[in-house]
């Protein structure tokens, strides 16, 4: 690789090569076995996988929070086995349980975090307070977090992540205990942050978001990195058919022909479809229904996801 | 360096006047117990120092040991803030906050023992610089200790072993190795300045 490619890997905010960390105890199993991961700023990667494969473990060590066994690792240009809080500074990190001072308010415990992230008590103030309002905590941001519920406190856990605006995000299970509409502006706000130029790194068992969030996903399967690649190339590549399930009230079974399409099952009160090309055969489907003398009652369109993917690639069910 | 350690120790100090109100009244009740119930001056003098030694080690090695239990040293430490900062910043303001919480009991030996101004500024410059002391053994052991009953254990053992280095459970002989060592353990002058303040 020429200047080019040095270049490249010295502007990408992470930069693993062959982790490995092993679960406490002696002699306890490895987590991470070989674990590469490149992310560049501006991107959002999703670590997917089922549980003990190895995806908080790899966030604890982008976050400097343990060091590898083996293996090579950068952040933000830096080497993480030096002294680390010139990145933790420049990192955000929200993890899987949100830890606060109960006896706190939401303002005081995120004031505390943002001064300890290195900003004035005056900018810490101002930021948290655009925060808290963006996030719908203004109203209870002076009570204590004892009287929080999850979510809540699962928000004020986000919005410490995001206070000092960090070059690096890492997230686990970022989506977990909230609302639909906290998701969307979970969404958003991480949107926002990947245009100014952070990496987001985040680990999650909702495919759904992660499909909808991410320009690429990383399958953990074992310590692993199994497959990668974006949402929408994997599923396309990997994620198999479109099933179609429809629910008919007809004197016999319907024998019809579509284009594209395979009939896996047609009897007088259902008939089962698969379909290579997505949802676009529906119409032609209904029509040839229809010609045919039964009537539609229902119709459940079923498309690939990730989780068929993983499936595909490791001939395993991603059980969450 | 940021003062958000700091910061957040007062905030929830002033967030919890239940247990502050405890952390005044249980000693305060101790030391009348004593002070009232006429023990004897060496007697009482041994009750107290052992006493504020507890409290100050106690009462930085718990919070902390269990705060590092629940992740939020951790979290903390993951801002990228200075561990030294964090661990000088509790220690100051645990201290300090120790302090406050015992001076009714202070004020109460200085009344009842009729301790004259020099023993009374004794007492409490003594108390402080002890509880500074104190608090940073528990700091110590607690970041030694991996759980919240090891930390007592361990707080327990070495606060006594440092008393009992002190000269505080019995006098040693004079030009003894005894002797010159407690010279140099901080919980020797706190006891002295608390028995010049009750007269032993």
């Amino acid at each position: 690789m020429g200047r080019d490619g040095d270049a490249a890997r010295a502007e990408l905010t992470v930069r693993a090569r062959g982790l490995a960390a092993r679960f406490k105890g002696r002699g306890g199993r490895l987590a991470l076995d070989g674990f590469d991961l490149d992310v560049a700023p501006g991107e959002i990667v999703g670590l997917l996988g089922p549980n003990g494969a190895g995806k908080t473990t790899a966030l604890r060590l982008l976050s400097t929070g343990r060091r590898p066994s083996a293996g090579s690792l950068s952040i933000l240009g830096l080497d993480p086995s030096r002294p680390r809080r010139a990145i933790r500074r420049r990192t955000g990190i929200a993890g899987d349980e949100p830890v606060h001072v109960a006896a706190l308010t939401g303002w005081e415990n995120a004031l505390g975090f943002a001064m300890a992230a290195g900003l004035s008590r005056a900018e810490g103030e101002q930021r948290v307070g655009a925060l808290l309002d963006r996030f719908g905590l203004s109203p209870d941001a002076h009570r204590p977090v004892s009287e929080y519920s999850l979510g809540m406190r699962r928000k004020l856990l986000l919005l410490e992540a995001l206070v000092h605006e960090p070059a690096l995000l890492i997230l686990d299970e970022p989506t977990a205990g909230l609302d639909v509409q906290a998701r969307a502006l979970l969404a958003d706000v991480l949107k926002e942050r990947a245009r100014a130029g952070a990496a987001v790194v985040l680990a999650t068992n909702d495919l759904a978001e992660a499909e909808r969030l991410c320009d690429r996903v990383v399958f953990l399967h074992a310590g692993r990195a199994v497959l990668e690649g974006p949402p929408a190339v994997l599923i396309a590549r990997l994620g198999g058919k479109t099933r179609f399930e429809f629910t008919l009230v007809a004197a016999m079974a319907p024998d019809i022909r579509v284009s594209g399409v395979e009939i896996a099952l047609a009897t007088a009160g259902k008939l089962v479809a698969h379909a290579t090309n997505g949802s676009s055969p529906l119409p032609a489907l209904c029509e040839a229904i229809q010609r045919a003398g039964a009537a539609i009652v229902a119709v459940a369109v079923r498309r690939p996801g990730l989780d068929d993917v993983f499936l595909k690639a490791t001939g395993q069910e991603l059980a969450s | 360096m940021t003062a958000a350690v700091w910061w957040l120790e007062w905030r929830q100090a002033i967030r919890r006047p239940r247990v502050n109100l405890f952390s005044v009244l249980v000693p305060l009740f101790l030391v009348a117990a004593v002070a009232l119930g006429r023990a004897p001056a060496p007697h009482a003098a041994l009750v107290y120092t052992m006493l504020f030694t507890f409290f100050g080690t106690f009462g930085a090695g718990i919070p902390w040991a269990r705060d590092v239990e629940r992740g939020w040293i951790h979290r903390l430490l993951l801002t990228g803030i200075h561990p030294a900062a964090v661990v000088l910043q509790r220690w100051a303001a645990s201290a300090l906050l120790d302090l406050f919480q015992l001076l009714p009991s202070l004020l109460f030996i200085i009344v009842v023992y009729g301790a004259d101004g020099g023993a009374a500024v004794r007492l409490i410059v003594g108390v402080a610089a002890g509880l500074f002391v104190a608090n940073a053994l528990g700091l110590l052991v607690a970041s030694i200790a991996r759980s919240l009953a090891e930390t007592a254990l361990l707080a327990s053992v070495s606060a006594l072993l440092l008393l009992h280095a002190a000269g505080v459970f019995r006098t040693p002989l004079p030009g003894s190795f005894a002797e010159s060592l407690q010279r140099f353990v901080p919980f020797h002058y706190v006891h002295d300045a608390i028995r010049a303040a009750v007269g032993a």
